[in-house]
């Protein structure tokens, strides 16, 4: 192996501690992936899909919230409160982000 | 690549799993079921009413499936082939609605085999259209079983409000049976302010 390819290597393997560790907590990319795919969705939604409860989704989604990924929006449906949630902007370009640095990881590490 | 593959697959498990509920299954099977009585009792003259129990689609979906897994706004593509298929289903209804009109003005109410094969064959068309629009598989075996059932009946039993009756009623009871597992399956939850306020205290 020359000097070159090792370099490469390192760098694959340093580009890792660049990834978004907001997006890369186990259930905060759940549900992440979950918005990424519909236009929004409830509550209710997001919380029967991804199996957490109810505390657990509502401490995830105020960081995701806090860090501008996610858009929170309480709304009446009738006289039933619901809160929708979506990405925003800003989420969906940090999960392609995300994406695609996993990609080159993962790719690089079965090399 | 493949992520965008995987992430369509994720996609269309949720809408699958949104759409699994049985409640269009029996309301296309109640309508057909209805068409075929009202063609049975001689009066055909109301079959267009026959679509109405399709208008209750969304208020059971509001009260059924939203309360147990929660409302979702899908992709605008999506939403696109949707609004795609409630034209294809006018359409096919009004032509529905033209055959048996001209049935009436032509002759008495037996129909020809050819007229019986039209029905099957605009039936199957739109439910192939259903299974199309909504990726859901079943409605492609709901499609073949009216063409093959209405099909026979031109050759064997010259009843065709017989048959749509027998396919109605075996498509409803279809989508009867998915619905009690959905609803089995799914408890609803109060309203998502209990769920808020239990959240507040965990």
């Amino acid at each position: 192996m020359t000097d070159h390819e090792n370099t490469n290597i390192s760098k694959d393997f340093q580009n890792i501690s660049k990834i978004d560790k907001l997006i890369h907590e186990p259930a905060r990319l759940m549900i992440m992936g979950y918005l990424y795919v519909v236009e929004s969705a409830d509550f209710l939604f997001i919380m029967r899909q991804t199996g957490l409860t109810k505390g657990n989704l509502s401490s995830h989604l105020s960081k995701l919230e806090s860090g501008g990924l996610v858009d929170i929006k309480k709304e009446f449906v009738g006289k039933i409160p619901r809160t929708f949630l979506s990405l925003t902007e800003k989420g969906r370009m940090e999960f392609d982000n995300y994406r695609k640095r996993m990609n080159i990881f993962l790719q690089n590490l079965s090399r | 690549m493949k992520e965008q593959i995987d992430l369509k697959k994720l996609e269309k498990r949720l809408y699958l799993q949104y759409s699994r509920d049985g409640i269009a299954d029996l309301l296309i099977g109640i309508w057909l079921t209805l068409a075929g009585t009202l063609l049975m009792i001689g009066q055909p003259a109301f079959i267009g009413l026959s679509g109405l129990p399709l208008l209750l689609y969304f208020p059971l979906k509001k009260i059924l499936v939203v309360p147990r897994i929660g409302l979702v706004n899908f992709s605008r593509e999506r939403k696109k082939k949707l609004s795609r298929l409630t034209i294809i289903m006018l359409f096919c209804g009004v032509l529905i609605f033209l055959l048996v009109i001209y049935g009436i003005a032509g002759k008495e109410l037996v129909y020809t085999s050819q007229e019986s094969i039209l029905f099957a064959f605009i039936i199957a068309i739109l439910l192939i259209f259903v299974a199309i629009f909504t990726t859901a598989l079943r409605f492609y075996l709901y499609a073949a079983g009216v063409f093959i059932l209405l099909a026979a009946e031109s050759i064997f039993l010259d009843n065709l409000p017989l048959a749509l009756v027998l396919c109605g009623a075996a498509i409803a009871l279809s989508g009867a049976v998915m619905l009690v597992s959905f609803i089995w399956k799914n408890s609803p939850v109060a309203d998502e302010y209990t769920v808020l306020n239990e959240a507040d205290n965990d």
